[in-house]
């Protein structure tokens, strides 16, 4: 079966990458997130496209841990990102050279990448994130006046 | 006809019945003319700033400012449009309230529905439109910090940068406070008004760059104290609260320029950005942060309260957070102090304020 190739989710995604820490926001969800060590470094990768494999082959010239172990950790990872809508899977890839994660370093302590997700300005971020819907819908139509005017117009 | 002509069409017939007035002020050296049909909403611009106008040659913004309580368009199109929008929202508007078969390119166009406030920037023609619902009082945080969606998206495009920060500062330097609601940047900024700091804002600044160093601009007058708490901590401040009948839950709201003329200051260089932490201790020091930190701190917290708010505005803060030197402000409950150490921050330099 193929890999499924994974990209980050743009434009609704907006992040920046600082060297200790990857700050991420989605604008249509209201949420913003943390990202640090390999888990920074997998999410700029997954802005060129990538698939588990790739990831963990790019990875582990970095980190101190062999591809497989790698690719064992990026499963929930990758599951974690899908949850936060932050990735979406690649319909048609693009072509692009080896997936390389910028600088040199090498034998760095490998840490089972995670996303810490932030949802308190959700309710400022977006209109009515949750609502009730009752029988009639939602928003109701307010009411007219003898001359169908609804109040305000 | 476009929607900006309709619009303007639909203030000049409001104009015309219910009469017109208007007042043109200066933000950060930008003439900006507010027009109001009828005069329900002329004390609006009591919360924004007055600053002098610029020596150099800037261009303006035109605000129509008025309500749909007394009569509908007459074009019928825009009638339908209003009606249709205001009572379906959901099928019209975007997550953050975006008019999506209307914006376009350099028209921004975007509704609020809790005070029911349509906004519109057309950034071609330097128009703005601020129309409201209906005649219904709008709630505090609105008067506090009027046109913000609309003012967004113009300074935006000037280049000058909305940021969810309170500041103070000097003529030769500021700090910006940014944090979450309840992190303590108002009560650090009510603390330097009777001090050698002077106040730049409360809760909204703009932020412009220029030659890679970055300048503070002063937006809104006011400020906000969450509850009772903080009230007590300002005894000074009691008899200025200007909505004592509040409901329960809403923050005491102030209109500082009323009652603390000589404390303004318009604008200065920024040196740093500050991220106040409530600590429960009696002193009050600064502790060096990363970039990172006050990039958390500053874009989720501006960018939620800015429903226009897009890659721009998230780039800029991060470059913003990334040039300049970023502190935690443990915030002790000896409030005297903490001006003092914003001061020796700002003349000394953090070893010197972190020593003291």
């Amino acid at each position: 079966m193929e890999e499924l190739c994974f990209r980050v989710n743009t434009p609704e995604v907006l992040y920046e990458n600082f060297d200790d820490e990857l700050v991420a926001i989605h604008l249509e969800t209201g949420t913003y997130h943390s990202l640090f060590g390999a888990a920074a470094d997998a999410f700029v990768l997954l802005a060129e496209e990538a698939t588990v494999p790739e990831l963990a082959e790019a990875l582990s010239r970095k980190y101190a841990a062999g591809a497989e172990q790698i690719s064992a950790a990026l499963v929930d990872f990758i599951a974690q990102l899908q949850k936060e809508h932050l990735i979406a899977v690649v319909e048609t890839r693009k072509a692009r050279g080896p997936l390389q994660i910028p600088g040199t370093e090498t034998g760095v302590p490998f840490v089972p990448p995670s996303v810490a997700a932030y949802h308190e300005l959700q309710g400022l971020f977006l209109l009515d994130p949750i609502h009730e819907v009752g029988e009639q819908g939602w928003p109701q139509m307010r009411e007219a006046d003898e001359n169908g005017k609804p109040e305000g117009v | 006809m476009d929607f900006a002509s309709l619009l303007n069409k639909y203030f000049d017939e409001a104009a015309e019945e219910q009469g017109f007035t208007s007042e043109r002020i200066n933000l950060a050296g930008y003439p900006i003319e507010f027009c109001f049909a009828g005069d329900r909403w002329k004390d609006l611009t009591r919360a924004l700033i007055h600053g002098p106008a610029s020596l150099a040659a800037k261009p303006g913004l035109r605000v129509m400012v008025w309500d749909g309580d007394q009569r509908p368009p007459r074009n019928h199109v825009l009638k339908a449009y209003l009606f249709a929008m205001t009572n379906w929202l959901f099928d019209y508007v975007g997550p953050r309230g975006q008019l999506l078969d209307i914006q376009t390119p350099g028209f921004e166009a975007l509704y609020v529905p809790g005070p029911g406030i349509l906004y519109a920037v057309d950034l071609k023609s330097n128009i703005a439109f601020c129309w409201k619902r209906d005649s219904s009082p709008l709630p505090y945080w609105e008067v506090v910090s009027p046109f913000r969606p609309l003012l967004h998206c113009w300074f935006r495009a000037q280049g000058l940068q909305f940021v969810h920060a309170a500041a103070v500062g000097t003529p030769d330097g500021g700090l910006l406070l940014t944090g979450k609601g309840g992190s303590g940047k108002s009560s650090t900024a009510l603390s330097c008004l009777n001090s050698s700091l002077q106040y730049l804002g409360d809760d909204f600044c703009m932020v412009e760059q220029q030659d890679g160093a970055y300048s503070a601009f002063g937006l809104y007058a006011t400020a906000k104290l969450e509850g009772p708490e903080d009230l007590a901590r300002f005894p000074f401040m009691a008899q200025k609260v200007w909505n004592a009948d509040r409901e329960p839950g809403h923050k005491a709201a102030f209109f500082l320029q009323d009652h603390f003329p000589e404390s303004f200051i318009d604008h200065f260089p920024l040196k740093g950005i500050l991220l106040p932490v409530v600590t429960g201790q009696r002193d009050t020091y600064v502790a060096a942060c990363s970039g990172s930190r006050a990039f958390s701190a500053l874009a989720p917290s501006t960018m939620s309260h800015l429903p226009a708010s897009a890659a721009d505005d998230f780039r800029f803060l991060s470059e913003l957070s990334r040039a300049l030197p970023a502190y935690e402000l443990r915030l002790g409950t000896d409030i005297a102090q903490i001006p003092l150490v914003l001061n020796d921050l700002l003349s000394l330099g953090r070893e010197a304020a972190a020593t003291k």
